[in-house]
C-alpha cells in the first residue's frame, strides 16, 4: 500500500512539474506571472461565461479573466465554454474555435451524475458488505 | 466524461453480457467494474482542493490530474483492490480496471475545441488522441442509448436467470 501511495503522490508531483511543456497552452500561473510574455501563443482552456456584450464576451477561467474579442452566438452568462484561441494583449483571446456547454446541461449533467452514483452503490452494497473483523469488503453470503 | 449514469450503464451492460460468456465472471463483480468507472472521476477533488493551495502549502508542483490518466487510474485501482478479501482482490483489480479505462474511450468522443483529448496514456506518454467530436460532456442524449442497451442486457439476464 505504501509503494502505490508512493507512485500517485509521485505521479502528482512529476505531473505537475512537467504538464505545463507538453501542453501547446500556457498554464494559469504562467499567465498569472508574465502575461505579455505569452502573447501570440495558442491558448486551450475551459472558462465560464461572465458577461456578454454586443461585439464580445468576457469570461474567467479560474483566477483568470479574459474577453473574447468577438461576439459567441448563443452564449448567455454562467455557461460554459471551451476556448481553443490565440493570446492578445491586455487579457483579450482571439478566438480560432469555441464550444458552447450551455447552463442547463452542466445542471442536468451533475443530477444524471449523481444518479449513476447512487445505482453504483447500491448496486454494490447489494453484493458486498464490510468485514469489520479484516475492515474489508466481503461478497455477502461469505461475511461473519 | 459523458454523465456517469450514461457510462456506469455501458459498464453494466458490457460486465453483464461477459458473465453469459465467461463462468468465472461471478455476477457479483458487475458493481466492482461501475465503482471502477466512478476511480478517474475522483480528479473532480480539484474542484474541493484546487491544487495551487497544496502547491502553495507544500511548495512542491503539484496537480490531481493524473487520477484521470491511465497512470493514476491503474494505481487507485490497486489501492481499492486493497479494500477487499484477500482471495478477491485479483478479481477485483482486473474488473475495477476495466470500469476505470472504459473512461477514456468514452472521454475521446467529447467535443474538444483544440480537437485533442487530454493525454490519457500518461506516464506512459504525452501523446493526445484526436477528440472524437460526438458529444459535449453536457449533452445528455448519451443516456438514452445507455439505458436502452442497459434495459435490453437487464431483460436478456433475467430471462436467461429465469430459465436456467
Amino acid at each position: 500500500m505504501v509503494v502505490l501511495i508512493g507512485l500517485l503522490l509521485g505521479q502528482f508531483v512529476h505531473y505537475g512539474a512537467v504538464a505545463a511543456q507538453h501542453h501547446d497552452s500556457p498554464s494559469t500561473s504562467a499567465l498569472s506571472t508574465d502575461y505579455t510574455e505569452h502573447v501570440g501563443e495558442n491558448l486551450y482552456r475551459w472558462a465560464r461565461v461572465t458577461e456578454v456584450r454586443p461585439n464580445s464576451v468576457r469570461v474567467r477561467s479560474g483566477r483568470l479573466e479574459f474577453t473574447l474579442t468577438r461576439r459567441i452566438p448563443n452564449v448567455k452568462p454562467g455557461d460554459s465554454l471551451q476556448i481553443y484561441g490565440r493570446v492578445a494583449p491586455n487579457h483579450r483571446v482571439v478566438p480560432i474555435e469555441v464550444v458552447v456547454s450551455d447552463s442547463t446541461g452542466l445542471v442536468s449533467l451533475y443530477l444524471l451524475s449523481a444518479v449513476g452514483l447512487l445505482v453504483t452503490v447500491g448496486l454494490f452494497l447489494r453484493e458486498w458488505t464490510v468485514n469489520w473483523t479484516t475492515v474489508t469488503f466481503t461478497a455477502r453470503g461469505r461475511d461473519r | 466524461m459523458p454523465d456517469l449514469l450514461t457510462h456506469v450503464l455501458v459498464v453494466y451492460a458490457v460486465m453483464t453480457a461477459l458473465t453469459w460468456r465467461l463462468g468465472r465472471l461471478h455476477s457479483r463483480l458487475i458493481p466492482v467494474a461501475m465503482a471502477g468507472t466512478v476511480i478517474p472521476d475522483l480528479a473532480k477533488i480539484e474542484l474541493l482542493v484546487p491544487p495551487r493551495v497544496i502547491e502553495t502549502v507544500l511548495g512542491i508542483p503539484f496537480s490531481w490530474r493524473p487520477i484521470h490518466r491511465i497512470g493514476g487510474a491503474i494505481v487507485l485501482v490497486g489501492l481499492f483492490a486493497l479494500l477487499f478479501d484477500r482471495g478477491d482482490r485479483w478479481s477485483v483489480a482486473v474488473v475495477a480496471l476495466f470500469g476505470a479505462l472504459s473512461q477514456f474511450p468514452l472521454d475521446g468522443f467529447i467535443r474538444r475545441a483544440n480537437g485533442l483529448s487530454p493525454p490519457y496514456l500518461y506516464p506512459v506518454t504525452w501523446w493526445q488522441p484526436p477528440a472524437g467530436d460526438l458529444y459535449l460532456s453536457s449533452d445528455l442524449w448519451p443516456v438514452i442509448p445507455a439505458l436502452l442497451l442497459a434495459g435490453a442486457v437487464w431483460c436478456r439476464d433475467r430471462r436467461g436467470s429465469e430459465a436456467g
